[in-house]
């Protein structure tokens, strides 16, 4: 009778282990930035360098929130929208006299809330999860424009600014905050019971909920969580730029979820690591102050994060095949 | 009884329903929903609205796209109810046919802020975006005339690719140049993004603040945010009196903090809210079968109705944008 | 191997000979040596328990599988069927129980999908492929306009349009399984009316179906299959239900399936009235006990997984009530079922019982979370421990336990589902068809393992398909059919033959 056989050498590890993935695109994003350090010598300016980790710090924190939602086999297209409407909250909040850390945190309800909904609409409805974000992308961003009237959110307090702007021994804050989402969520996902029972639902739903476990509050939750990472980092992109504009973050969900797809989470569910969405939106970020600092046009821009997607998910896709 | 009451309210209704559809109305469009520049824009058609006692409306697109602008145009021709349409064309040509077509079916059409030539419009309201940008030029030369510099190096700032309005102030801006020692060296488009903008300068300025003199902002979009969002461009600024910055568009409320830092040195805004205003004016007129007052303009080829704009400069933008 | 000569058709010369046909599939021999003869013009009736090889053999004969060995005869010439349209064009037509129509075209086009005539402009010539359906449900005495819509047709109605379709290849062999399924009393007579036909035209038709009284209605003789072997091929009307089903079960119970004696406490379960929503279970009753294994037999699509289903919260139930310990159990999900201890060792382990992906330990742990963790966190050395306790003592055969599932053997894998639920220590523990697909070692072994969980004091039931596993390990027997509970035996004497007789009536 066969049994099982021993496929414990170097090369079945490559193939599918976690980490073999990470490191193939951690690869990928030194070999982009050594090729950039060369054609503009620039890019290793210790400003440059923190300037373009402060801008990737908000995708990766969008990011990491939409992994989890995307580890569960569902997709969040509102990401751009909550990330709006977040700092849009937080600016109307301070305005009206709220000091900042209420305000942040009040934000981040409003993020929270934005995912219950979309995760009401995939549980309870039965909707598509692409067909749900689709319906609540749009709500939300009109919610943003009813707000304000179209005026972004100007004449905020100083304290506003201090997230997205200021440093702490020479690094920029937001830098601090996507260590901080990473380390938590990692701990979540990896050391959790609920995070393992994600990971389950997301290898196999149905398996999991004959398990035992109460899948569709799960989901809600993962949504809840998407939706409260993504208004956080909407948050420090308003502070970032000092006011909060109804339009925030048009088009910031394809950036968030590129950098985890590229990161090595699969679209299907159940893999996926917290540091290769670091990494995903590093990709993403040096590609964006490679554009700039070569000259080349806005108008190749976005054809080239196109490729850059195709080619480090094909990569992958070639390491995990190849027999 | 109870047939009185049902004859009065169907009376009622029908007096309301109407007296709605025969009150006069005009509508303006904008080129996008999220867009600052237009805001004063519908204020001032609200006011105009207000004063002669029509009903008037803002409709514009989420996005910038003509092909979103055309279908407005189209469903409010469809409507049946439209007097007055002033529109702000993405891209003249492209608007043409619906700006006929609303004129066909008996609408009176003006264009504001960018027009569309090649269409049957008789009447543009605005500041003439070429001219804006020509403006630009002469000031920049202004700034630079006794700088001594062999050669001055000026990065560009644009919006979406081939917008009329944006094409026009460039083309103004190089005309204005064209045979002087100043040559625009790096041209940045920022797809009307404001993030874009910000994050392209920055990186530009972060890497190439020794080759850059100077800064024309052919649309406004940094102005709208905090100076603190724009550390590396500021800093190039302050570094070296020779170094100017030259912006379309005043943002009253967030333009004033960079001249107070000094980091501008001349932002020319146009009178959105006029545009608003005016259009509705001249609309009205037209609608009664009156002429409203403007003179032909050979270059645009319209009866034109200047809205002017204002220029502040770092010497006396507390006076001109009527800061407390 | 037995075989009674028939009188009436040996004049004729066999229309199909299958001579010792073998087919293995990975893991087990699905047919051994297996011989089956259909004459022209006869209805044979195939009959035999679940797994005995009856749709392999038909696979094969329809192409969709290749046989080991053996010879295929048609009209005494011998043939090779490489592929089902092969074998469709050699006049041997197959009708499935799922039927393979396509709803949203029509009558006409289901006919001829993929084989359209076309006019010589390259279009579809839809005036005379309507012709030729017409004259082709006529042949059926199908009223319908061959313009109608698929998915507006009844079950039996489509049918028949697979019959027509079947004919249409000028079949000469129609291979029906389990028609009579999904159609009420009156259009299985009109079904029968159209096989009565087909006879009479000379086309053969192999009639596969467990309803004993059908086969004597409708056959001329019947082919029994048990275990992948040929067993007898009797005159329908010189034979009783009694000596066929003697033929399907009438095997040897070796004592390779028995349950080591615990002692029987008190009711831990009991289901009252339970109905589904769609009728098909129709007032389910039982109980059973702490230490006793009942078992539950029955055809498939009796309706045995649906209750324990229902029981264990994975399916809605309409009425009915359950009670655990004697007090009633509100269990409307997974999760309450967990909290009355109950635990479910689902039919289809790859689907409903592993996250293939993920690792062995994982797997295993995934039920109990809660026993080895501190608050939220998961203590990994509390995890290890539990696991490498229930691998030792289930005897799973992995390398480590961080050993991806998928890699492991179905054996292993069932042993890894049904350590899942032992890490819960569940108080019910029910078991669908535990031993399918498994190796005689690791069934052997699942077997010990149930009667040390039975002498734990666990209440335990089985499902199972397997005749001599059920008559072995169950204390007690319930037998299902068609969403009805038939009837109980306890476990000393009952036969398989009883068994199958209420399962199939």
């Amino acid at each position: 009778m066969s049994d099982y056989k021993d496929k414990k050498d170097l090369r079945h590890w490559f193939k599918n282990s976690a980490t073999a993935s990470t490191l193939t695109i951690l690869l990928i994003l030194v070999l982009m930035s050594a090729a950039l350090a060369v054609a503009a010598p620039a890019f290793l300016r210790p400003n440059n360098l923190l300037s373009t980790a402060r801008n990737f710090s908000a995708i990766a924190v969008a990011g990491i929130g939409v992994s989890i939602v995307i580890l569960t086999g569902n997709i969040d297209i509102s990401v751009g929208s909550v990330y709006g409407l977040a700092g849009i909250t937080v600016g109307l909040l301070m305005k009206s006299g709220m000091s900042i850390v209420p305000a942040v945190i009040l934000g981040m309800v409003v993020g929270g809330v934005c995912g219950l909904m979309n995760g009401i609409l995939v549980v309870y409805l039965r909707l598509p999860s692409y067909i749900a974000t689709l319906g609540m992308m749009q709500i939300v961003r009109g919610v943003c424009y009813i707000l304000t009237k179209g005026y972004p959110v100007t004449g905020l307090a100083d304290s506003f600014r201090w997230i997205g702007q200021e440093e702490l021994l020479g690094i920029p804050i937001p830098i601090y905050f996507m260590l901080l989402f990473a380390v938590i969520f990692g701990v979540f996902r990896n050391m959790t019971k609920t995070g393992r029972r994600i990971f389950a639902m997301g290898g196999n739903e149905e398996a999991t909920r004959i398990s035992g476990v109460n899948t569709r509050r799960l989901k809600i939750l993962c949504f809840v969580l998407a939706g409260v990472c993504a208004a956080f980092a909407g948050i420090i992109n308003a502070s970032k730029v000092g006011v909060a504009q109804p339009t925030a973050g048009n088009g910031f969900e394809m950036d968030a979820i590129a950098s985890v797809v590229i990161g090595g989470s699969s679209m299907a569910g159940g893999v996926g690591t917290v540091v290769g969405t670091l990494i995903g939106s590093a990709i993403m970020g040096v590609l964006r102050n490679a554009l700039v600092l070569l000259s080349v046009d806005s108008y190749w821009q976005t054809l080239v994060m196109g490729l850059v997607i195709i080619f480090a998910v094909t990569i992958d896709q070639v390491r995990k095949a190849r027999r | 009884m109870k047939k009185l009451l049902t004859i009065l309210l169907v009376l009622v209704l029908f007096l309301g329903l109407t007296s709605t559809a025969l009150a006069e109305k005009i509508v303006m469009i904008g080129q996008q929903l999220g867009n600052v520049v237009f805001l004063p824009a519908e204020v001032g058609m609200r006011a105009a609205g207000e004063e002669l006692g029509i009903q008037t409306e803002w409709q514009s697109p989420l996005r910038a796209e003509a092909e979103l602008q055309n279908e407005i145009m189209f469903s409010l021709i469809d409507r049946g109810d439209v007097d007055g349409i002033a529109i702000s064309c993405t891209t003249g040509d492209a608007l043409k046919d619906a700006i006929d077509a609303a004129i066909g079916a008996g609408i009176q059409v003006l264009t504001y802020d960018v027009d569309s030539p090649n269409s049957k419009r008789e009447y543009y309201v605005g500041t003439e975006n070429y001219r804006v940008g020509y403006l630009a030029g002469e000031y920049m030369i202004d700034l630079y005339k006794d700088s001594g510099l062999e050669e001055v190096r000026v990065a560009q700032l644009e919006g979406i690719p081939g917008a009329d309005d944006i094409e026009a102030r460039k083309r103004g801006f190089a005309d204005a140049i064209k045979d002087t020692n100043i040559k625009v060296v790096y041209s940045l488009p920022c797809n009307d993004n404001v993030d874009e903008a910000i994050n392209g300068i920055e990186y530009y300025m972060g890497a190439n603040a020794d080759s850059v003199d100077a800064w024309y902002m052919a649309g406004g979009w940094p102005y709208v945010v905090d100076p603190s969002a724009l550390p590396e461009l500021n800093k190039w600024k302050l570094a070296n009196p020779l170094h100017k910055v030259v912006t379309i568009d005043i943002f009253v409320e967030t333009s004033p903090a960079f001249f107070e830092l000094g980091v501008l040195d001349v932002a020319i805004g146009q009178d959105f809210y006029q545009m608003g205003y005016q259009s509705v004016m001249a609309l009205h007129k037209l609608i009664a079968g009156e002429e409203p007052e403007a003179e032909f303009n050979e270059e645009i080829g319209a009866k034109f109705i200047a809205t002017g704009g204002q220029i502040a400069t770092w010497e006396n933008w507390k006076e001109v944008i009527g800061v407390e | 191997m037995d075989e009674r000569e028939l009188t009436m058709t040996t004049e004729k010369a066999p229309l199909l000979e299958m001579r010792g046909v073998s087919k293995s599939f990975p893991g087990v021999k699905a047919l051994n040596r297996v011989d089956l003869t259909v004459y022209p013009g006869e209805v044979l009736a195939l009959v035999g328990e679940n797994g005995a090889g009856k749709s392999t053999l038909m696979k094969i004969l329809s192409g969709v599988y290749t046989m080991d060995e053996g010879q295929i005869l048609l009209d005494g010439e011998p043939i090779t069927i490489d592929g089902p349209l092969a074998s469709q064009k050699m006049g041997i037509s197959i009708i499935y129980q799922e039927l393979n129509v396509i709803n949203n075209l029509n009558i006409a086009e289901n006919l001829f999908v993929g084989r359209e005539q076309v006019k010589k402009n390259g279009l579809v010539d839809k005036q005379r492929m309507h012709r030729e359906a017409r004259k082709l449900l006529d042949e059926v005495k199908l009223p319908l306009s061959t313009h109608t819509l698929m998915n507006r047709l009844s079950t039996a109605q489509k049918q028949m349009v697979e019959v027509a379709r079947a004919l249409s290849f000028n079949a000469r062999l129609i291979i029906m399984d389990e028609p009579t399924s999904s159609l009420t009393q009156t259009e299985t007579r009109t079904l029968f009316d159209i096989i009565h036909r087909l006879r009479d035209r000379g086309v053969s038709v192999v009639y596969i179906s467990h309803r004993m009284i059908e086969l004597f209605q409708i056959s001329d003789r019947v082919s029994v299959l048990r275990d992948g072997e040929m067993i007898t091929s009797l005159v329908t009307a010189d034979t009783t239900e009694g000596e066929i089903i003697s033929a399907m079960v009438g095997r040897d119970i070796d004592n390779l399936y028995e349950k080591e004696p615990a002692d029987i406490g008190a009711v831990v379960l009991e289901a009252r009235n339970i109905s589904s929503r769609d009728d098909y279970l129709k007032d389910i009753s039982f109980s059973v006990r702490a230490g006793e294994i009942l078992g539950f037999a029955g055809l498939v699509g009796a309706g045995r997984s649906e209750v324990m289903r229902a029981i264990f919260g994975i399916d809605p139930r309409q009425t009915g009530d359950i009670f655990v310990r004697g007090k009633k159990a509100d269990i409307r999900s997974t999760t309450d079922a967990l909290r009355y201890g109950i635990g479910f060792v689902p039919e289809d382990r790859k689907e409903q019982a592993l996250i293939l992906d993920m690792t062995v330990k994982r797997n295993m742990s995934l039920a109990a979370l809660d026993r080895v963790s501190h608050g939220w966190f998961i203590d990994r050395v509390r995890e290890s421990a539990l696991v490498n306790r229930f691998v030792q003592l289930l005897k799973v055969r992995t390398p480590s336990v961080e050993q991806t599932v998928k890699n492991l053997s179905g054996g292993n894998q069932q042993k890894v589902v049904i350590a899942k639920w032992m890490a819960n220590e569940p108080s019910i523990l029910i078991l669908d068809e535990p031993t399918r697909g498994i190796d005689v070692g690791a069934k052997k072994e699942i077997h010990k393992l149930m009667s040390q969980l039975a002498q734990q004091g666990v209440a335990i039931i089985m499902i199972s398909s397997e005749l001599p596993e059920i008559i072995g390990m169950s204390d007690r027997i319930i037998v299902m059919h068609e969403g009805r509970i038939k009837g109980e035996f306890a476990h000393s004497g009952v036969t398989q033959e009883q068994i199958m007789q209420m399962a199939v009536s």
